[in-house]
């Protein structure tokens, strides 16, 4: 019944309740919806962390980080390795061979990571089989001999991707360009151009109008085109201190949207470049381990250590402590967002009920008057406040969660965002919101934590006054 | 027996200009079923007398016995207790909860004596036929007009059963058919069910109608008559 009263009592003032409900209303919607934004991009930067980078752990040799030694390696690794790929728990294991070299083409050279995989193994570690851009080529075979499968941003480095527009212009371009059928477009079909200033400026002098960022990103993702089956030259030192190189073909382009991975990283087949290199059979420099369930690899991680003695294991977070720090930042994020918000609220929310407290004085000292004892005059105010705010909260959930919902199929693109930025970053541009219920559950427990702690001073000022005086007051 | 005694109670408010003494050794009984009207001209005590016979105000002397209990030995909430059990009470205005109906307003304070929902039905429906208006429990107060708002004030504070039912100035703010008819509802109640009414007013129509009149002056009882 106090319930009803206090559900009922809101709406005395309509409008100034109908204010505060929707502030809380647009402010947790702006957190849920943000915080959901920002745990769909750290999902994804994680994902992409573990699948097409680290995985979820890797064994080196301890000191191979410090200058990436060609000498400093796993002995015996391909036999560990299948000790290891045989526990429980580990999905799968991949032996590699990491040698720092130079990679250059007939224009342009470029210092790169040679990492040489077993193609068929690796498919099952990480995704760079999966990340091949529509007409990228071909991921590396198993058993041809001198391919090379290279990142995109290298690829542009080495002048091995452009821009160029084809006879079927993009029809984002067409509908933005002043007059269809320009010739001035007509006449960029089948030019090349590698720097992105160039086409840039190019399309805009074209359409006759600036362009928007987002526009150019577009077009200028479906313009780029890929020199594929072009030498690459590689050079290094071999294993007894001899510089060598080889020539390698392209035969696919990966692009894991991280320009840290897609412009240094470069694949080509174990044994080919163990030969290549001099380097002793069954020796490696990583081995990376992929798990059946991610979530806690820290308790595989003395398994995994025991195969490799001596050598040095470390989780995806130790690898990546960047990632995982932020993870634990974008998982609290909410929370400070809310806590802030709500702050900011419930001062709206005390002044609102001591208005609506003083308003009932004579209420209030009549209620009391005929029997209402302080206990529930107090849980009356403490109801009416702590609906306030979660009628609002729940508003505020449910637009959130829509949207949300609707994001989570079609996804967000933040490419026209400074995409490249982000890629720097190492971070995906297209994301996926991501709701959690618990997180949720948990919002709506502070709201009303919030409501109760901002109802006490409007409830105190309610039982301020005696009854017969508050009955008094004219 | 006496449903309620005042033994030489004294109530004295300290004012910058002095001490003034509302209530001043005022010793009344008032028997079961009586229909008492205080009277007295304004600033005369009869407000402060009334809100200390109910329990909402302490007297500084004396003491006051309900059903022989002493409520001027019980904690401010035991007190609120003691009211909503024992006395009803009307107000001269501001009686009722906007937001309910009549219905729930007469329901509320059974509520919140904890009774169960089918004898809170009854009792509800009895009490505002009893006072005439059985047509209108769906009505919240802002419909219902001044007189009719006072009667549902009077259902109300029948509903929780009490001992008496103390009633300041109820038709002060009425025009004078509507107090006459809220008089004779009253006095209805007193007669057919014996409910102890005890009130105030200015009114000499309303005085002529009490059985028992108190004349109070400067916080002393000067005349107690009963007809
Ligand atoms: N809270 C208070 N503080 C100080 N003095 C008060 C207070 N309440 C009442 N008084 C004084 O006590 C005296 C009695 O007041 P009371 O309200 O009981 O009179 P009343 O007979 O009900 O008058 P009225 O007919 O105008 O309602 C008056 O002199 C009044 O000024
Ligand atoms: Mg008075």
């Amino acid at each position: 019944m106090i319930l009803v009263i206090a559900w009922k009592n809101i709406w005395r003032s309509k409008t100034r309740s109908l204010v505060v409900m929707a502030a809380f209303a647009l402010g947790v919607f702006s957190v849920v919806f943000g915080a959901a934004v920002m745990i769909g991009l750290m999902d994804r930067r994680m994902y992409n962390a573990i699948h097409n980078e680290v995985s979820h752990l890797q064994v080196h040799h301890p000191q191979f980080a410090d200058n990436e030694d060609i000498h400093l390696g796993i002995r015996h690794s391909d036999a560990a390795a299948d000790s290891l790929a045989r526990l429980r728990g580990i999905k799968s294991v991949s032996t590699r061979i990491l040698v720092q070299g130079m990679a250059g083409t007939a224009e342009k050279t470029a210092g790169v990571m040679i990492c040489g995989i077993n193609p068929e193994i690796e498919k099952h570690v990480t995704d760079i089989h999966r990340v091949i851009p529509h007409k990228g080529g071909d991921y590396l075979s198993g058993d041809c001999r001198g391919e090379i499968l290279i990142g995109e941003k290298l690829a542009r480095e080495l002048n091995l991707a452009y821009y160029s527009l084809h006879d079927t212009l993009p029809r984002e371009l067409l509908s933005l360009a002043k007059e269809k059928a320009s010739p001035a477009l007509d006449s960029l079909k089948g030019i090349r151009f590698v720097s992105d200033k160039a086409f840039e400026d190019a399309l805009n002098q074209a359409c006759g109008s600036t362009l928007s960022a987002k526009s150019l990103y577009r077009i200028k993702r479906q313009s780029l085109q890929y020199s594929l089956r072009k030498k690459v030259v590689l050079t290094f030192q071999s294993y007894d201190g001899e510089l060598t190189g080889a020539a390698f073909r392209v035969c696919g382009i990966f692009r894991t949207k991280n320009a840290m991975v897609d412009g240094v990283r470069v694949f080509v087949n174990k044994d080919e470049i163990a030969e290549l290199a001099a380097i002793p059979k069954g020796f490696a420099h990583e081995v990376a381990v992929l798990l059946e369930d991610g979530t806690r690899p820290d308790e595989v991680k003395a398994a995994v250590s025991g195969n490799f003695p001596g050598m040095l294991t470390e989780t995806w977070k130790e690898l990546q402590p960047d990632v995982a720090y932020m993870k634990t930042m974008v998982d609290n994020i909410m929370y400070i967002y809310l806590s802030i918000i709500l702050l900011a609220l419930v001062f709206g929310l005390v002044n609102t009920m001591l208005m609506a407290v003083l308003e009932r004085t004579r209420e209030l000292g009549m209620l009391r008057a005929v029997g209402m004892n302080n206990k529930r005059v107090f849980r009356m105010i403490m109801l009416e406040t702590v609906l306030l705010a979660i009628s609002g909260t729940v508003a505020g959930i449910l637009i959130a969660g829509i949207l949300i919902a609707w994001k989570a199929k079609t996804g967000i693109d933040l490419s026209y965002l400074y995409g490249e930025g982000y890629e720097a970053w190492g971070f995906d541009t297209f994301l996926y919101p991501v709701i959690r219920w618990k997180e949720i559950a948990e919002a709506m427990m502070l709201v009303i934590l919030a409501g109760v702690l901002a109802s006490v001073m409007p409830a105190r000022r309610a039982l301020r006054m005696k009854p017969v005086d508050a009955l008094k007051t004219e | 027996m006496n449903v309620l005694e005042t033994r030489s109670i004294t109530r004295i408010y300290k004012e910058a200009a002095g001490e003034i003494r509302a209530v001043d050794g005022i010793s009344l009984t008032f028997q079961k079923g009586e229909f008492a009207a205080i009277v007295g001209p304004s600033g005369s005590g009869k407000t402060t007398l009334l809100n200390l016979m109910g329990g909402l105000d302490r007297p500084d002397t004396g003491s006051i016995l309900v059903d022989a209990v002493d409520i001027c030995g019980l904690n401010a909430r035991q007190l609120v207790d003691f009211r909503l059990y024992n006395i009803g009470f009307v107000f001269q205005a501001y009686n009722l909860i906007p937001v309910l109906t009549a219905e729930e307003n007469v329901e509320f304070i059974m509520q919140l004596q904890k009774r169960p929902r089918a004898e809170r039905r009854q009792r509800t429906h009895e009490v505002l036929a009893a006072v005439g208006l059985a047509d209108r429990m769906k009505s919240r107060p802002a419909k219902l007009s001044g007189g009719q708002q006072q009667r549902v004030a009077v259902a109300r504070a029948l509903a929780s059963k009490p001992k008496f039912v103390l009633a300041d100035e109820p038709t002060a703010n009425l025009d004078s058919k509507s107090a006459e008819n809220l008089l004779e509802i009253m006095e209805k109640l007193n007669r057919e069910e014996s409910i102890t009414f005890i009130f105030s007013t200015h009114d000499p129509r309303v005085v002529a109608r009490a059985r028992r009149v108190i004349t109070l002056v400067d916080g002393k009882v000067i005349r107690d008559e009963t007809a």
